[in-house]
């Protein structure tokens, strides 16, 4: 698992984990907080008990100190009485300020009617305390039915206050619900999003790195079979070479021994043909095997494709065949292989050069892009080999990758893989586009910072989709590498 | 001249020899093929050199110090003691002998440049290796004609 994979796995572990924490830490706190509202609410349900309790306990008390002052006639209970009635005035005045609905207030009101005619009989029976005319029980009796009518009252106040009371209650209990039902909704709503974004991480983060894992994990084993086959095809091109070599000089030798003209000249000529043929695959097949590790230097793409052209504009000449090179410098530089990039660049000429036949055009040019490579997105240069020829027929796509499948009679169908395995070796990959009957484009995709500077080297997620640059209006085949590549794979 | 009982020096059909002041020019083959060693001795010998071969390292430095030779031809991948090997061993016999190693192997190529010895690849082309040869080791007649040209 690589770096990069470990710091986005764990990124990706922590905002999820921040997520939960986050909307559990909302959900214990709202919950706790309407938990001790609704306590809150409970409690002031009792309140409305006390105003009653309060009114009687304060009339008893009036009661009580009028009736000592009565038979006492001491002016100690009456001010005992006076100092009692103020503490009603104010518990009055108190509940005009707290009492909210009309009724209450209504109440409220006949109550204070009420102490007022109250204390008038109450002042009454002081003003005639010790006059034997007057008929005390008669003052007793209309002060009794004050304070009864006051304490009715009060319970009437009582009543209102809980009915007040139970009505905001209500109307905040079924508020809490909503509130509850809201918090739930809210939860369910967070934690589709949590699972929808956790979804679209996944897909956006982690999926794309299991696959890109993957392709590591099959590059790596194709890089170790390669790498065994390398040991192996070093192996056979040694025990190959040496009869090669052997059956040569008998050649050479008996071709020195003939004498001109003699047809066994020709035949001698034929075996000397068929050694270099059988060299030539011996030679493609090391090079397919275990291409030698670039040699690195600071490379002008322009400069490159200027020598291919100049190399090989005379040979294609003779064909008709015009070789331009697109001129666009843009100051970028490269890190390659010049003597491998170049074999790749001839092979992809004569390539193209074949394709054509006789009159027809390529182009060489380079340019600058951001591609998806080694399974990111990255500055890329990407040098260009596009042709006039004949394309190329769909089955011949699916295997154009292939080891050792050509459609040429004299090739050995190693040259597109040596180029792929090539491009490999710089961190890079080689992609092409082609509509038959109108010509193919090939892509060199070379990293601006090579592999080997990355750590990385043979490391390459093969191509993706490839987009040449536009040049016509013509519809597009593009060929998924990734499928050619993969039919390559079991070597 | 090299070890007789071996019987490997292979004088036959030179007519160097039997031209100019210098004797003819000297190679000794060393190669643990057979086949290659005595092809390469019948492509020499047909050109007019005198041919010593032998099959391997140290065969070869125990002859060309009783034989010092004009150049070598040294096969690189060879049993008891291989190219390198048996270079050093000629080099401290004579600093300055001529090698040209010869290699069926594919991965030998940057070693013998950063070693500064000229390598060939088998199958070798032998119109290469003859030019280089009479490069390396100009032969009676050329260096006649070079006295005569100057």
């Amino acid at each position: 698992m690589t770096s990069h994979l470990r710091r986005r796995l764990a990124a990706f572990c922590a905002l999820v984990t921040g997520l939960i924490l986050l909307i559990g830490w909302s959900a214990v706190t709202a919950w706790h907080e309407v938990g001790a509202l609704r306590s809150r609410f409970t409690s002031a349900q009792f309140e409305s008990f006390r105003i009653a309790g309060q009114l009687q306990s304060t009339v008893w008390s009036l009661n009580s100190g009028l009736l000592a002052y009565e038979i006492s006639g001491e002016e100690a209970d009456w001010e005992q009485f006076a100092r009692d009635s103020h503490a009603l005035d104010a518990w009055i005045d108190l509940q005009r300020d707290a009492l909210k609905t009309a009724e209450e207030k209504r109440v409220l009101a006949e109550i204070d009617a009420e102490y007022d005619r109250y204390l008038a009989v109450a002042q009454t029976i002081h003003r005639e305390h010790g006059d034997p005319t007057v008929a005390v029980k008669s003052r007793v009796h209309q002060l009794e039915t004050a304070a009864q009518r006051m304490l009715t009252l009060g319970g009437h106040l009582a009543d209102a206050h809980r009915r007040a009371l139970g009505d905001f209650l209500g109307e905040s209990q079924r508020s809490l619900r909503r509130v509850e039902a809201l918090f739930g909704a809210g939860c369910l709503v967070m934690l589709t999003a949590l699972a929808w974004g956790t979804r679209v991480l996944f897909r956006e983060t982690i999926a794309p790195l299991r696959t890109q894992l993957i392709e590591t994990r099959a590059l790596a084993e194709r890089h170790e079979k390669l790498a065994s086959l390398g040991v192996l095809a070093a192996g056979v091109a040694h025990e190959i070479r040496n009869p090669l070599t052997a059956i040569k000089t008998w050649v050479f030798t008996l071709q020195r021994k003939l004498v001109q003209n003699a047809p066994a000249l020709d035949d001698a000529a034929m075996i000397d043909h068929e050694i270099d043929r059988l060299e030539r695959i011996v030679r493609d097949f090391l090079l397919f095997a275990r291409p030698g590790d670039p040699e690195l230097a600071t490379v002008v793409p322009q400069e490159l494709l200027r020598e291919v052209g100049e190399l090989l504009s005379p040979e294609l000449g003779k064909s008709g065949i015009d070789l331009i090179v697109e001129s666009r410098p843009d100051g970028a530089t490269l890190r390659v292989d010049p003597q491998q990039l170049k074999q790749v660049l001839i092979n992809l000429v004569r390539n193209a050069a074949e394709s054509i036949g006789l009159g027809g055009r390529i182009t060489l040019r380079s340019r600058q892009d951001q591609v998806s490579l080694q399974g990111r997105r990255q500055a890329v240069t990407i040098i260009e080999v596009q042709d006039t020829g004949a394309g190329i027929p769909a089955e011949v796509q699916e295997r154009l990758f292939d080891p050792f499948f050509t459609t040429k009679p004299t090739g050995t169908g190693l040259g597109l893989s040596i180029a792929m395995r090539i491009l490999e070796r710089h961190g890079g990959t080689l992609q092409f586009q082609t509509v038959p009957g109108h010509g193919t484009t090939f892509g060199l995709v070379l990293p601006l910072r090579p592999a080997s500077q990355t750590g990385q080297t043979g490391q390459t997620t093969p191509g993706r989709r490839y987009a040449p640059t536009p040049t016509s209006s013509r519809g597009a085949a593009v060929a998924n590498i990734r499928r050619v590549w993969s039919a390559s794979g079991p070597l | 001249m090299c070890d007789p009982t071996t019987k490997l020096l292979t004088a036959m059909n030179n007519p160097a020899s039997t031209e100019g002041h210098l004797p003819p020019r000297e190679i000794l083959v060393v190669d643990d093929d057979d086949a290659v060693r005595r092809g390469l001795r019948s492509v020499l010998v047909t050109e007019g050199y005198q041919v010593i071969a032998v099959s391997h390292g140290r065969e070869a430095i125990r002859a060309f110090r009783e034989h010092p030779c004009d150049l070598v031809l040294l096969d690189m991948n060879m049993p008891l003691l291989n190219g390198w090997g048996t270079i050093a061993g000629l080099r401290s016999i004579k600093a300055a002998v001529p090698v040209i190693l010869i290699t069926a192997r594919p991965d030998q190529r940057s070693l013998a440049r950063e070693a500064g010895v000229e390598l060939m690849e088998k199958p070798l082309d032998l119109q290469f290796l003859l030019r280089r040869i009479g490069e390396l080791v100009p032969r009676a007649d050329a260096l006649t004609g070079a006295a005569i040209a100057g």
